[in-house]
C-alpha cells in the first residue's frame, strides 16, 4: 500500500535533485528547469497531503496557485535568459558577473 | 474740534514705511529711481501726518484721553492668563516720538533722494528698501504696548542698523563696521532681554498699561549671598545695560563712531531719529520702574554724565568731520540719560527731541559738505566753504549754535533743563548730583569748543581744500538744502516750547511721568535767582568754549591747538586714538575670544567632528565595506548556492526537535504544558525519580502528574521526531 510517506518521500528526492541542479549546473536555462522540478516536487507534496488529510482543499488549491507562479517565473526567467543571451551570447551564469562588488 | 482719529490707524504709521520697505525691497530695481524715491519718501511723509493726528487727536481729546490703544491681533499665551498681544499704544510720550521718527525721518528720506543719486537703480532700490524698514522698526519701538512689541522693534532697528552701516558692503571696512554695530549691540539686547524676564518673573506681566500698577511686586529683595538687590535694581541695571548698547553709552558706545561707514543720510537717521534715541525713550517709558530702584537711577546718571565727557575728550582732537559729529552724538545721548537719571524725563526727551533737530542738521549738512568735495572728510582739507555752500553753512552754524547751547537755541533750553535737574534733583547719594553736574558742565566746555572748532575749520578762515576739487564743487541739490533749512529753523525755535516755568514739552509729557512724580523731586526749593544763577554757569561754559575755539583756529589759526599737541604728545595721542578703548577691547574680549574659538577649532571641529566623526564613520563604512564586497561576487550561482544552503539550514531548524515546557501547580499537582513541533512525541519525568511516567514515548504535549507533589521538584522532558532527540529539565516548587 503506497502512503503518504512514499509521496513526501518521493517529493524530496524530487526536490533535492532541483537543488543540486540548481547549485550545480552553470546552464541558466537548466537551472531555470531544476527550479521547476523543485516546484513541483513540492506541489506533489501539497496534492498527497490533500488526497489523505481531505478535509479541506488547502493543498490542491495551493497547488494550483504554484502552477501560475511557476507560470509567471518562466516567462519572466525565458525573458531575462534571452536578453542575457543578446548582450553576452551566452546562457552560462559564470558570464553574468556584471554586478560583482 | 474733534478730530477723527480712529484706534485703527495707529497700525498704519508702522504699516505705510513697512509696505515701502516691502516693495521697493523686492520691485525696488525694475521700478527706477523716480517711483522708489516716491514710494520711501511718501510712505514716511503720510506716516508723519498721520503722526500728527494722532498727537492732533490725543490733545483734542481732553484731560481723560492720555492714550490710544489698538491691538492688532494675539501673539502667543505664555500662561493662560498672560497673553502677548501685538498692541500698539500711543501716549503721549509715544506721539512725540512718532513725530520725531516720522518728521526727521522723511526729511532724512528726502535727503537721500539726491544724495544717494550716483548709485545704480539695484542699489538705490535697496538703500530705499532698508531706510524704510529703519523707519519702521523704529516706529514698532515706539509704538509697543508691552516689552516684547518694543523688543521687536529693538531687535529690528538693530538689524536695519547693521544692513545700512555695511551697505557698501563690497568695502571690507564697512563691513565689519556693521557687524561691530550688531554684535556690540547684540551684547546690549541680552542685558535687555534679562531684564525684560526679570519683570516678567516678578510683575506676571510685560504690558505697559498694566506694569505701573505691579511695581510694588518688584521691591522684595533678591539675595546674591553678600549682597541683595531688589528686583527692581536688578531688572533696571540688565535694561540699562541694553540702553548702554543701542544709545551707545559707556562701556558699550564703541559700534557708534564705526557706524560712520554708512552713508551719511544713514548716520544721521542713526545718531538723530531713530536707533540711539532708543534706549532712552526705554528709560523714560519704564519710568515707573526706574524711580523704583535710587540706586539704578543714579547708576543712570553717572553712566551718561561720564559718556558725556568721555566722548566729549575725543571729539576734541578728531579730524574727520563725522567722527566729530559721531562722538558729539555718544556724548549728546549722555546728557539725556542724566536727565532720565535724575528723574528728569521730560528734560530728558526733551533733548532728545531737540538733539534730533540739531544733530540731523548737522549730520546731513556735513554730507552736504562731502558730497560737495567729492567724498572729502577730513576736516584739514576743507576751510574757508562758508561762500561756496552758502545754505550749508548757515544751516550748519545754526545747528552748532544749538548743540552748543547758544542762549535761544532749542539745545540751550533742553541741555540747561538736564544741567539743573542735574544739580537741584534728589538722589540715592547726596554726592551725585555735584559729580553729575561737574561732569556735564565740563562736557558743555568741551562741547562748545569742539563743535566751534569743526565748524570754523569746515567753513571759516583759509581755503585748504585741493584747487582741483573746489574748481569742480557739487552744489547741493534742493532736496539736500530743503531739509537743511528746516532742521535749522526748528534748532534754532524748537526751544521756545520748553521755556523753564512756562514749558508747554514738560505739561504735554505731564500725564505720562505724573505718577513718578512724587518719587523723583527738586532736593529742596531753589529760589528763581539760584536758577537764573545756573543758566549763566552755563553760558559761560559755553563762551569760555567757543571763544577758545575761536582764538585758537581763527585768530591764531591752530597754532596753540598744534603746540599744545606738541607740548603733550603723549596725551594728544591717547585722545586722537580715542582712549584705545578699542584695542583694550580688542585685548579683552575679541582677542580671548578669538583664542578660545581657534582652540575649539582646532580641539573639536578638527578632531573630534573632523577626524572621529566624518572620517572615521567613513572609513567604518569603508572597511565593511572592503569585508562585505566579497560574498557579493555578482555571480547567480553563487547566490543559488546561499539560498539552498539556507533553505537546508531553516528545514534542519524546524524539523529538529527542540525541547521547551511550560509547569505550574494546580490543586496540588503538576501541570506541563510543552511546546509543539512536527511529528513530535514527548516522555515525561515529573517526580524527579530518573524513571519516565505515564509509560513512555506519548504523542500529547500536555501532562498533569498523578499524584499530589510537594517541595522542591525536578520536571524532565524527551522529546523525539524523526530527525533526531532533545531533553531539558525544570525545577518546580
Amino acid at each position: 500500500m503506497i502512503g503518504l510517506g512514499h509521496y513526501l518521500a518521493l517529493s524530496g528526492v524530487l526536490f533535492t535533485i532541483g537543488a543540486i541542479g540548481f547549485t550545480t549546473r552553470r546552464n541558466v536555462l537548466v537551472a531555470l528547469m531544476s527550479i521547476e522540478i523543485m516546484l513541483n516536487a513540492v506541489n506533489l507534496a501539497f496534492v498527497a497531503a490533500n488526497r489523505f488529510r481531505p478535509e479541506n482543499h488547502a493543498g490542491q488549491t495551493i497547488a494550483f496557485f504554484t502552477i501560475a507562479i511557476a507560470a509567471a517565473e518562466a516567462a519572466v526567467g525565458l525573458a531575462i535568459v534571452v536578453s542575457l543571451f543578446r548582450v553576452k551570447k551566452t546562457v552560462r551564469s559564470d558570464e553574468a558577473d556584471a554586478m560583482r562588488g | 474740534m474733534e478730530l477723527a482719529f480712529d484706534p485703527w490707524m495707529l497700525g498704519l504709521i508702522p504699516a505705510l514705511p513697512a509696505a515701502g520697505a516691502l516693495v521697493n525691497g523686492l520691485f525696488g530695481k525694475h521700478l527706477g529711481k523716480q517711483a522708489v524715491s516716491m514710494l520711501g519718501v511718501g510712505s514716511v511723509a503720510m506716516a508723519f501726518l498721520l503722526s500728527l493726528l494722532a498727537l492732533l487727536g490725543l490733545a483734542s481729546g481732553g484731560e481723560e484721553t492720555t492714550s490710544i490703544s489698538w491691538t492688532a491681533w494675539e501673539w502667543f499665551r505664555i500662561t493662560p492668563e498672560a497673553m502677548l498681544r501685538v498692541g500698539l499704544l500711543c501716549d503721549h510720550l509715544s506721539a512725540v516720538m512718532l513725530l520725531v521718527v516720522t518728521g526727521v525721518g522723511s526729511l532724512i528720506h528726502l535727503y537721500s533722494t539726491a544724495y544717494m543719486h550716483e548709485e545704480d537703480d539695484a542699489g538705490y532700490a535697496r538703500y530705499f528698501a532698508y531706510l524704510n524698514l529703519f523707519t519702521f522698526s523704529m516706529l514698532v519701538l515706539v509704538l509697543g504696548d508691552s516689552l516684547p512689541v518694543l523688543f521687536v522693534g529693538w531687535e529690528g532697528v538693530g538689524l536695519c542698523s547693521y544692513l545700512l552701516i555695511g551697505f557698501w558692503f563690497k568695502d571690507t571696512a564697512n563691513a565689519s563696521a556693521g557687524k561691530k554695530a550688531f554684535i556690540v549691540n547684540r551684547v546690549g539686547d541680552f542685558g535687555f532681554l534679562l531684564g525684560m524676564l526679570f519683570i516678567f518673573r516678578a510683575a506676571g506681566t510685560f504690558d505697559f498699561a498694566v506694569l505701573p500698577a505691579r511695581t510694588e511686586y518688584l521691591t522684595h529683595a533678591v539675595d546674591f549671598g553678600f549682597f541683595d538687590l531688589s528686583v527692581a535694581t536688578l531688572a533696571c541695571v540688565c535694561l540699562l545695560v541694553g540702553a548702554t548698547g543701542k544709545s551707545a553709552q559707556i562701556p558699550l558706545y564703541v559700534w557708534l563712531p564705526d557706524a560712520m561707514a554708512g552713508p551719511t543720510p544713514v548716520s544721521a537717521l542713526i545718531h538723530a531719529a531713530t536707533m540711539v534715541t532708543a534706549g532712552v525713550y526705554m528709560v523714560a517709558r519704564l519710568h515707573f520702574l526706574f524711580v523704583m530702584s535710587p540706586a539704578a537711577m543714579a547708576l543712570v546718571a553717572l553712566v551718561g554724565a561720564a559718556t558725556a565727557v568721555f566722548a566729549a575728550t575725543i571729539a576734541l582732537v578728531q579730524n574727520d568731520i563725522k567722527k566729530v559729529l559721531a562722538y558729539s552724538t555718544v556724548s549728546q545721548l549722555g546728557y539725556m540719560f542724566v536727565g532720565v537719571g535724575v528723574g528728569a524725563f521730560d528734560a530728558g526727551v526733551f533733548h532728545l527731541v531737540t538733539h534730533a533737530f540739531f544733530k540731523a542738521c548737522l549730520f546731513l549738512g556735513a554730507g552736504a559738505v562731502i558730497h560737495a568735495l567729492h567724498g572729502e572728510q577730513d576736516i584739514r582739507k576743507m576751510g574757508g566753504l562758508a561762500p561756496h555752500l552758502k545754505w550749508t553753512r548757515l544751516t550748519f552754524l545754526a545747528s552748532t549754535a544749538a548743540i552748543a547751547g547758544f542762549p535761544g537755541t532749542a539745545g540751550f533750553f533742553s541741555k540747561d533743563e538736564i544741567l539743573w535737574k542735574a544739580y537741584a534733583s534728589g538722589a540715592a547719594y547726596a554726592w551725585v548730583p555735584y559729580a553729575v553736574y561737574i561732569l556735564c558742565l565740563v562736557g558743555a566746555v568741551l562741547t562748545a569748543f569742539y563743535m566751534t572748532r569743526l565748524y570754523l575749520l569746515t567753513f571759516e578762515g583759509k581755503s585748504r581744500v585741493d584747487p582741483h576739487v573746489l574748481e569742480h564743487l557739487h552744489r547741493p541739490a534742493p532736496a539736500m538744502e530743503v531739509p537743511l533749512q528746516i532742521l535749522a529753523a526748528l534748532a534754532l525755535t524748537a526751544g521756545l516750547v520748553g521755556i523753564p516755568h512756562h514749558s508747554l514739552f514738560e505739561h504735554w509729557l505731564h500725564p505720562v511721568f505724573e505718577s513718578s512724580a512724587s518719587f523723583v523731586g527738586l532736593r529742596h526749593e531753589f529760589t528763581i535767582g539760584t536758577e537764573l544763577g545756573f543758566m549763566v554757569l552755563s553760558v559761560l561754559a559755553l563762551s569760555i568754549g567757543a571763544f577758545t575755539a575761536y582764538t585758537w583756529y581763527v585768530k591764531e589759526d591752530g597754532r596753540p591747538a598744534a603746540d599744545l599737541a606738541a607740548r603733550y604728545p603723549r596725551a594728544y595721542e591717547l585722545l586722537s586714538a580715542r582712549w584705545r578703548v578699542d584695542e583694550l577691547y580688542d585685548r579683552i574680549v575679541v582677542r580671548p575670544l578669538g583664542t578660545v574659538a581657534r582652540v575649539s577649532f582646532e580641539l573639536f571641529d578638527r578632531i573630534v567632528i573632523d577626524t572621529v566623526l566624518v572620517h572615521g564613520t567613513a572609513a567604518v563604512v569603508r572597511f565593511t565595506g572592503a569585508v562585505v564586497r566579497g560574498i557579493q561576487t555578482g555571480a547567480v550561482h553563487t547566490y543559488s548556492f546561499f539560498m539552498v544552503l539556507g533553505l537546508a539550514w531553516t528545514i534542519w531548524a524546524v524539523t529538529t526537535p527542540e525541547a521547551h515546557f511550560t509547569a505550574e501547580i494546580q490543586d496540588g499537582r503538576v501541570r506541563v504544558q510543552a511546546s509543539r513541533g512536527p511529528g513530535y512525541e514527548y516522555r515525561w519525568d515529573l517526580d524527579g525519580d530518573r524513571q519516565t511516567n505515564f509509560g513512555g514515548w506519548t504523542p500529547n504535549p500536555q501532562a498533569t502528574s498523578s499524584t499530589e507533589v510537594r517541595g522542591v521538584h525536578r520536571l524532565r522532558l524527551e522529546v523525539r521526531s524523526p530527525w533526531g532527540t532533545d531533553d531539558t529539565e525544570q525545577e518546580i516548587r
